[in-house]
């Protein structure tokens, strides 16, 4: 495929002076991959510029510790600080995040979007005929379909079984791969390259209409001359050791559009100037942060068949929490299980009967993403109670349903419960749990949804993007990732991440041909 | 950052006393050694407090780390993962999931536990070690490398 150059590969013109394109994209995921696509199909000079690098076959079939420190943000080891330690996940390779997730679909909910309409002024682009449209093209684009029946393995099938005898609805979840050959590993990136991430969809049907991508490339700052947005600096890393190496400068004819994540893009965005307006740049930083159950049956479970995610229950959507099935490689089910040395061996034993579900929460707390005085970035975020409270809820759910299906131990994973917990406890536990404090850090919880750093809205003093996400403080610039979301969905955010992006970048080409045409 | 020898020395020690012996015969060091090389400044720093932290309280205990046997390292990590203050019950946590991430990401630990997953060992775990260049170069997007 071409369209991706590493740049120790770029020629050495482009090293030294940089290069010229009519839109400049930073970020090569969900939304920067959309907008590639469209803005190139519509004639416009395209050119990605992204930090990580692109994954090849033989990287893909990688422990986890190999593919973290591969394809993941500081090696996988990137965390929110609050009263508790929460790893923030998130990809940093061509095709961003949508390389390493789950490949779960869902479309932007109804309630959400009529919030942001009624609140936020979305309506201006992201009207819900439109959406529907791009969304039924993604789908198409994407490959979207359940998981078939086959492919759902025990540790789907039995949480389908779990949920069904609490009389909680639940389906096989919908997914962006083409043949999946079911290994549980799409959290390495798909070792059989079944995934229909951007790296496999978007972005070569974008480098078919003439785009180019240079990976290895960390932008910096955007740049501007008279009050405008007119390219990036950024600098070239090392295809190895991943040092920052010359710096470059890259120009951009008509647009700049930042689609570096809820985390890289208000760290751009103020080291870029903007947010002197407004303090929001950073604020309002949202996600699904998510804890697991782990239980274990006496029939085999054999995590490591089936679709890494494929069932799940939205039941309880209205109470803010979703439920899913995730299939854990043993580094991490090691982690989560108790005891140390031959009592933790004594657990991995029986690890091919053990399965795990999650509940992801649509937290109504707000983070910050600042600088940290140490260098580097620095995430602050805290559980509220209220959000604790749905946590807790949750994970006695998972608890029952496991019950339910069987289980004949359960690990709640929660602090202040027994770690391994025979089912015949699980009334008194449940007891237990409800009378916990609602402490952040009596769970273990992961966030890889995230939200509203930069957000959209009609007025500059409480907004940092307009309706059509261009920069309140800088024309020129625009924001197209999920820091534009005015509030988490509930639901895992790709196919809302790709359609905003592709909305608004109809709006962008339509202008910018109009503009070339005068 | 570099960790100074005495530190990596009891990093390996509490992987020992944190890990099954079934993955104590793998080439640790070389995991400790892409530990200090891929983590971020402020999680090797955090490493870097938690070992100091395991001194601290064994030389106050009367007891320094270094003359401690495993089994004794061991209690003191359950004791700690049974403690009231959350960054001390959290210790143990990151150490064991950095050892875990070694053990169990190896095909002989899987296989020693009956996981048939990987095929293939780690990067780390190789002969040279080697940490190939990522990706498979200009256009190699969805290709396999050679």
């Amino acid at each position: 495929m071409t369209g991706v150059h590493r740049a120790d590969a770029l020629p050495a013109e482009v090293r030294r002076h940089g290069d010229i394109a009519d839109v400049i994209i930073v970020g090569s995921g969900a939304a920067g991959s959309a907008a590639a696509r469209v803005l190139a199909e519509a004639g416009l000079d395209v050119l990605v510029l992204e930090e990580g690098a692109p994954i090849g076959l033989a990287e893909r079939r990688r422990d986890v510790f190999s593919g973290f420190a591969a394809h993941w943000r500081d090696a996988g080891f990137q965390v929110a600080e609050g009263r508790a330690f929460t790893p923030v996940l998130q990809g940093v390779c061509v095709g961003g995040t949508t390389v390493v997730n789950g490949a779960i679909i869902h479309r932007l909910p109804e309630p959400i979007h009529r919030q942001w309409l009624r609140e936020h002024g979305a309506g201006h682009l992201f009207d819900a005929r439109s959406l529907e449209r791009i969304f039924d093209t993604l789908d198409r684009e994407l490959s979207v379909a359940p998981v078939a029946p086959d492919h759902q393995g025990e540790n789907n099938r039995l949480m389908g079984v779990g949920f069904d005898a609490l009389g909680l609805s639940s389906h096989p979840i919908a997914r962006n791969v083409a043949g999946c050959e079911a290994s549980a590993r799409c959290l390495q990136g798909c070792p059989n390259e079944r995934k229909r991430s951007m790296d496999a969809t978007l972005l070569p049907r974008a480098f078919a209409d003439g785009a180019r991508l240079y990976a290895d490339c960390r932008v910096e700052r955007v740049l501007t001359r008279g009050g405008r947005a007119v390219g990036v600096r950024a600098r070239l890393l090392d295809a190895i050791t991943r040092a920052p190496g010359p710096a470059v400068t890259f120009r951009a004819r008509r647009a700049v559009v930042l689609a570096a994540s809820a985390v890289e893009t208000p760290r751009l965005l103020r080291r870029s100037g903007v947010g002197r307006t407004t303090d929001l740049v950073g604020r309002r930083f949202q996600a699904h942060p998510g804890t697991a159950v782990l239980a274990e049956f006496d029939a085999p479970v054999e995590m490591w068949k089936g679709a890494t995610q494929g069932h799940e229950s939205l039941a309880r959507w209205d109470e803010r929490m979703k439920f899913e099935a995730l299939a854990l490689p043993p580094e991490l089910g090691a982690v989560r299980l108790p005891g140390l040395g031959p009592a933790l061996g004594d657990e991995m034993r029986r690890y091919g009967h053990i399965a795990q579900w999650a509940v992801q929460v649509r937290a109504r707390a707000h983070g910050r993403v600042t600088e940290s005085l140490l260098g580097g970035k620095r995430i602050r975020y805290d559980l509220e109670d209220a959000d604790m409270e749905v946590v807790k809820s949750g994970v006695a759910t998972l608890m029952q349903a496991a019950a339910a299906a069987g289980a004949r131990v359960l690990y709640p994973g929660v602090h202040g419960l027994a770690e391994r917990l025979p089912v015949a406890d699980l009334p008194a536990a449940l007891r237990t749990l409800s009378g916990l404090s609602p402490d952040p850090r009596r769970v273990h919880c992961i966030m890889a949804h995230l939200f509203g750093t930069a957000v959209m809205g009609e007025d500059p003093g409480s907004a940092v993007v307009s309706p059509s996400l261009e920069c309140h403080e800088l024309p020129g610039l625009y924001v197209f990732d999920s820091s534009v979301f005015p509030t988490n969905l509930g639901v895992n955010p790709q196919h809302t991440i790709c359609a905003m992006a592709w909305r608004a970048a109809e709006a962008l080409a339509e202008s910018a041909v109009a503009a070339q045409a005068s | 950052m570099r960790f100074t020898a005495t530190e990596m020395h009891m990093l390996h020690g509490c992987f020992r006393a944190l890990l099954p012996p079934e993955a104590l015969e793998l080439p640790l060091v070389g995991f400790q050694i892409w530990v200090e090389r891929l983590a971020p400044a402020r999680v090797a720093w955090g490493l870097r407090g938690v070992l100091l932290y395991l001194r601290l309280r064994c030389l106050l205990a009367g007891r320094p780390w270094g003359r401690r046997r495993v089994t004794e390292h061991r209690a003191l990590f359950e004791e700690m993962r049974t403690s009231s203050v959350y960054l001390i019950r959290e210790m143990p946590v990151m150490l064991k999931a950095l050892g875990a991430f070694a053990a169990f990401g190896h095909p002989d630990t899987q296989r020693a536990f009956g996981l048939p997953v990987d095929t293939s060992p780690p990067f780390w775990a190789r002969p040279d070690q080697r940490w190939e260049r990522r990706g498979t170069g200009s256009g190699g997007v969805g290709g396999a490398e050679p």
